[in-house]
């Protein structure tokens, strides 16, 4: 690793309050020393990372489950709105005009044109959601 | 899974939110948000799990979880444990790009000095929300921007500018550009991975300039291209021609997509200005917003160089620390005051 004094010495001097005793007693090169060969180890450890907790098709699979086991009508409209999207997105192939907000969802079932083109969803039927489950029994059975 | 772990949980997440009960925050969007988690809260503690299902057992501890998470990240956003300045700069360059109102930058401190990071669960995963929604008539209007920083360096004004960084994930995930772009260019998993960070950088770049390559290239000095991040000298490399106006592949395959997906430029978005106030040891007057986040490269420039001012005065490299952190600190702090103050000036 190359030394760099002055980006070193930026990390020597934020060190951690448990380092101040010591900085007191003179021992300022020993801990300078150690201190580059902690560097030394964590090299590619995190930095700058994101930690992403994609939504899953599991969880949209449930909520299928929900409607149709219990008729849950906020998840139906969370459909109907997918759906809409999805339609959409076959028609123009246009993937910057799909909302952001369930672009992995919409990207998912646009894979089955022959399923989400056929459906009105101004009058969605149960058959419907359990052709939506096929959707994503194919994605899951493919992840197992 | 047994029901009487899932009330252990429970009863480990009362004990968290009793802790929190008296947060004070600045920003009430945080209130708003933290009185939707006691509701929910109140909720999951009438339910009897006894009933339960094996899936609605998994659910509810996801959900118990989330809570967790939300009051961690709350309990550290507090009026005292903020870093108020650096979560102020990055706020006003969030609403550049979604002024929806509708998300909330909160942090968390940790002991790793490498751990800056950003987390999308608490701002982006809307099926959490859904399901709150729908099974408990919750709704949240607020979302939480979760980030990382070590806790030793949340007053560091030079090592925070990473943040901005983070902050660009945030953005390129909240409007899918890499995700767009990825899926109209037929990219791998690992290309993709790689366009998020060089956006990333360069997002961070049009209000930082190089000062976080400055910092990259330091803690990832020389690393080689891995399965999540491109090599460094890639990343710096790109930030280069982004801010010199020069043309690259990738860099161009951005600026094309990120007016697509967000109706918004990636262009030089800070105001360079002059170094010869904290040379005198006062603070800077900023009068705009781009010369807000250009103060961090006046930090970067003066740590970097030898500061005569500063020398005739036998200031230590402590001492120099210290003075350039404080300095930046104040700079953002009188701005934070005038714009209160000029908002409620009568004219």
């Amino acid at each position: 690793m190359e030394y760099k004094p002055y980006l070193f010495d930026l990390f020597f001097y934020s060190l951690p309050i448990a380092y101040s005793k010591e900085r007191k007693s003179n021992n300022v090169e020993y801990f300078k020393e150690e201190l580059l060969e902690i560097y030394k180890l964590k090299i590619g450890a995190m930095y700058f990372a994101v930690n992403q907790d994609i939504q899953n098709i599991e969880t949209y699979s449930s909520f299928l489950n929900e409607i149709l086991n219990s008729g849950n009508t906020y998840y139906a409209n969370l459909f109907r709105e997918i759906i809409e999207e999805t339609q959409k997105l076959i028609t123009s192939n246009d993937y910057y005009s799909v909302s952001s907000k369930r672009f992995a969802i919409v990207k998912h079932l646009s894979q089955f044109p022959e399923i989400i083109t056929t459906i009105d969803i101004n009058n969605l039927k149960k058959e419907d959601f359990d052709r939506l489950i096929a959707c994503f029994d194919k994605h899951l059975s493919a992840a197992n | 899974m047994s029901p009487e772990l899932v009330t252990l949980h429970l009863s480990q997440l009362q004990k968290s939110i009793e802790k929190s009960k008296t947060n004070k925050y600045a920003d009430s969007r945080k209130r708003d948000y933290h009185d939707n988690i006691l509701k929910l809260f109140d909720e999951l503690n009438k339910i009897d799990f006894l009933g339960f299902s094996a899936d609605s057992l998994v659910l509810t501890k996801k959900i118990i979880d989330f809570c967790f998470v939300s009051v961690e990240f709350l309990d550290n956003s507090t009026l005292v444990n903020i870093p108020h300045e650096i979560v102020y700069c990055l706020e006003k360059a969030l609403n550049e790009w979604d002024d929806t109102n509708q998300y909330i930058i909160v942090t968390s401190l940790h002991n790793d000095l490498n751990c800056f990071s950003f987390n999308t669960l608490l701002s982006l995963n809307e099926t959490y929300y859904d399901i709150i929604k729908a099974v408990f008539s919750i709704s949240f209007n607020h979302r939480l921007i979760q980030i990382n920083l070590p806790k030793y360096l949340s007053q560091d004004y030079l090592a925070n500018v990473v943040l901005y960084h983070e902050l660009g994930h945030f953005v390129d995930l909240r409007y899918q550009i890499t995700e767009k772009l990825s899926t109209a260019l037929n990219l791998s998993e690992t290309e993709r991975s790689y366009y998020g960070e060089f956006f990333s950088d360069i997002f961070a770049s049009q209000y930082i300039g190089e000062a976080s390559n400055y910092y990259l290239d330091y803690i990832a000095y020389n690393d080689p291209d891995s399965l999540s991040h491109p090599s460094t000298n890639s990343r710096i490399e790109i930030v280069h021609k982004f801010l010199s106006g020069k043309s690259d592949k990738i860099l161009d395959d951005l600026k094309d997509a990120t007016p697509k997906s967000t109706g918004k430029e990636l262009r030089n978005r800070r105001n360079v200005i002059s170094d010869a106030d904290f040379r005198n040891f006062i603070p800077t007057i900023l009068n705009s917003e781009e010369e807000l986040h250009s103060i961090f490269e006046v930090g970067w420039s003066l740590w970097q160089g030898k500061i005569s001012e500063f020398e005739v005065k036998n200031i230590t490299k402590y001492e120099k620390y210290q003075i350039l952190n404080n300095l930046i600190e104040k700079s953002i702090s009188n701005y934070m005051i005038l714009e209160k103050w000029n908002s409620y000036v009568p004219y």
